[in-house]
C-alpha cells in the first residue's frame, strides 16, 4: 500500500490515540514503530521456539515483552493474547499456550501490517 | 536531572527516552537488571529510575531491593513500571522499595506528571540531607562543657585537668563561646554600696 504525500488517507492513519503514546512527536512515533517492525517478528519466533523446547520462561517472557510492546501502539487484541500466552506459559501449561500462540501469530502479522502502514506514511510525510 | 530507564523492550525504552528527553532530561538507558546497577556505579548516579517489572535477568523487585541497598545521602525516586493491574503485585513493589508505580502503556501525561512529583521528592530530601550535613558541621565546631568541674567551695574558682585553678569566668570562657559582661545583682548592691563606702572613707 503506497500512501501520497499529504493525503488525507496519511493524516489519518495515525490516529490521535498513538500519537498521544508519544506526546505528539511524530519522528519519535516512526522510530518507535520501526524498532517493533524489526523486533516483533523476533519476539515470535522466540515463543516458537519456546514452545518447541517446553521452555515455558522463555516462552512466558517473550509474551511478556511483546504484549507490552502491543499495549504501546494500542493494539488491544495482540495485547491481550499475549497476556494469556503469559498466564499459560506462567502456568507450565503447553498446550494451552500452544493454542494462544495459533491465535496470536495472525494478530501480530495484522498489527505489523497496520503499522507498515503508518510507518511509510509517517516516513512520506517527513 | 538523570533519568535512569531500566526496560528490555528496545521500542518501550525508545519511547520512553524520547519522552523524557523531550522535556529536557537525561535519559540514561539499561536493558537489564546489570546495566541499571552499573549506572550507579558512576560518579554522575541517576535520582529518578523507572524500572520495568519483569527483566531477563532479574526480577524487577529484586533490584528494587538492591538500588535500595546502595545508600547514598538522596535515594533515588523509584518508579515501577506494570502491565500487571493486580493489586497484590503492586503492594509487593512497594514494599520492596518502589515510590511509585504506572501501569503499561504509559501515559505521557501521567508519566510527566509523577517526574515531576518524583524530582520535587528528591530536590526536599537533597534540602535536608544538606541541611543536617550543615548541622552536623556546627555540632562539631562547638565547644561544649561537659563533665565534672571540681569547684572551690568559698571563692568559686574552677581547677583544670592541669591542677590549676581558675576564675569561673576565665574558665567558662575559655571552655564555651560565652562573653560575661559584669554587673551587680540587687542581691549584692547594698554589699557593694558598702565597700566603696568603706573604700572612700579617709
Amino acid at each position: 500500500m503506497t500512501q501520497v504525500v499529504g493525503s488525507p488517507t496519511a493524516a489519518t492513519l495515525v490516529d490521535s490515540g498513538l500519537l498521544a503514546r508519544v506526546g505528539g512527536d511524530r519522528a519519535l512515533l516512526a522510530e518507535v514503530i520501526e524498532l517493533f517492525l524489526e523486533d516483533g517478528p523476533m519476539m515470535v519466533e522466540q515463543i516458537r521456539k519456546g514452545l518447541a523446547d517446553g521452555d515455558t520462561a522463555a516462552v512466558r517472557m517473550a509474551a511478556h515483552s511483546l504484549a507490552g510492546t502491543a499495549a504501546n501502539f494500542d493494539a488491544d487484541e495482540l495485547t491481550t493474547l499475549a497476556r494469556a500466552l503469559e498466564t499459560h506459559a506462567r502456568a507450565d501449561d503447553i498446550a494451552e499456550s500452544r493454542k494462544a500462540f495459533a491465535r496470536l501469530v495472525s494478530a501480530v502479522r495484522q498489527v505489523l501490517d497496520r503499522l507498515t502502514v503508518i510507518h511509510t506514511a509517517l516516513q512520506c510525510a517527513s | 536531572m538523570r533519568v535512569l530507564i531500566v526496560e528490555d523492550d528496545r521500542s518501550t525504552r525508545r519511547l520512553l527516552a524520547g519522552l523524557i528527553e523531550s522535556w529536557g532530561r537525561t535519559a540514561v538507558l539499561a536493558e537489564n537488571g546489570q546495566q541499571a546497577l552499573a549506572a550507579f556505579d558512576t560518579g554522575d548516579a541517576p535520582q529518578l529510575v523507572l524500572l520495568d517489572w519483569m527483566l531477563p535477568d532479574v526480577n524487577g523487585l529484586e533490584l528494587c531491593r538492591k538500588v535500595r541497598t546502595l545508600g547514598g545521602p538522596v535515594p533515588p525516586h523509584i518508579i515501577m513500571l506494570t502491565s500487571r493491574a493486580d493489586s497484590g503485585d503492586l503492594v509487593a513493589g512497594l514494599d520492596a522499595g518502589a515510590d511509585e508505580y504506572l501501569v503499561k502503556p504509559v501515559d505521557p501525561i501521567e508519566l510527566r506528571a509523577r517526574l515531576n512529583a518524583g524530582e520535587r521528592m528528591i530536590d526536599l530530601q537533597q534540602r535536608l540531607a544538606d541541611r543536617v550535613a550543615e548541622l552536623e558541621t556546627a555540632l562539631g565546631s562547638v565547644q561544649k562543657l561537659t563533665g565534672l568541674l571540681p569547684i572551690c567551695a568559698y571563692c568559686h574558682s574552677i581547677r583544670d585537668d592541669s591542677n590549676y585553678w581558675h576564675r569561673v569566668e576565665e574558665y567558662v570562657s575559655e571552655h564555651s563561646d560565652v562573653t560575661f559582661s559584669h554587673g551587680i545583682c540587687p542581691k549584692c548592691q547594698p554589699r557593694a554600696r558598702e565597700e566603696m563606702n568603706a573604700e572612700s572613707q579617709p
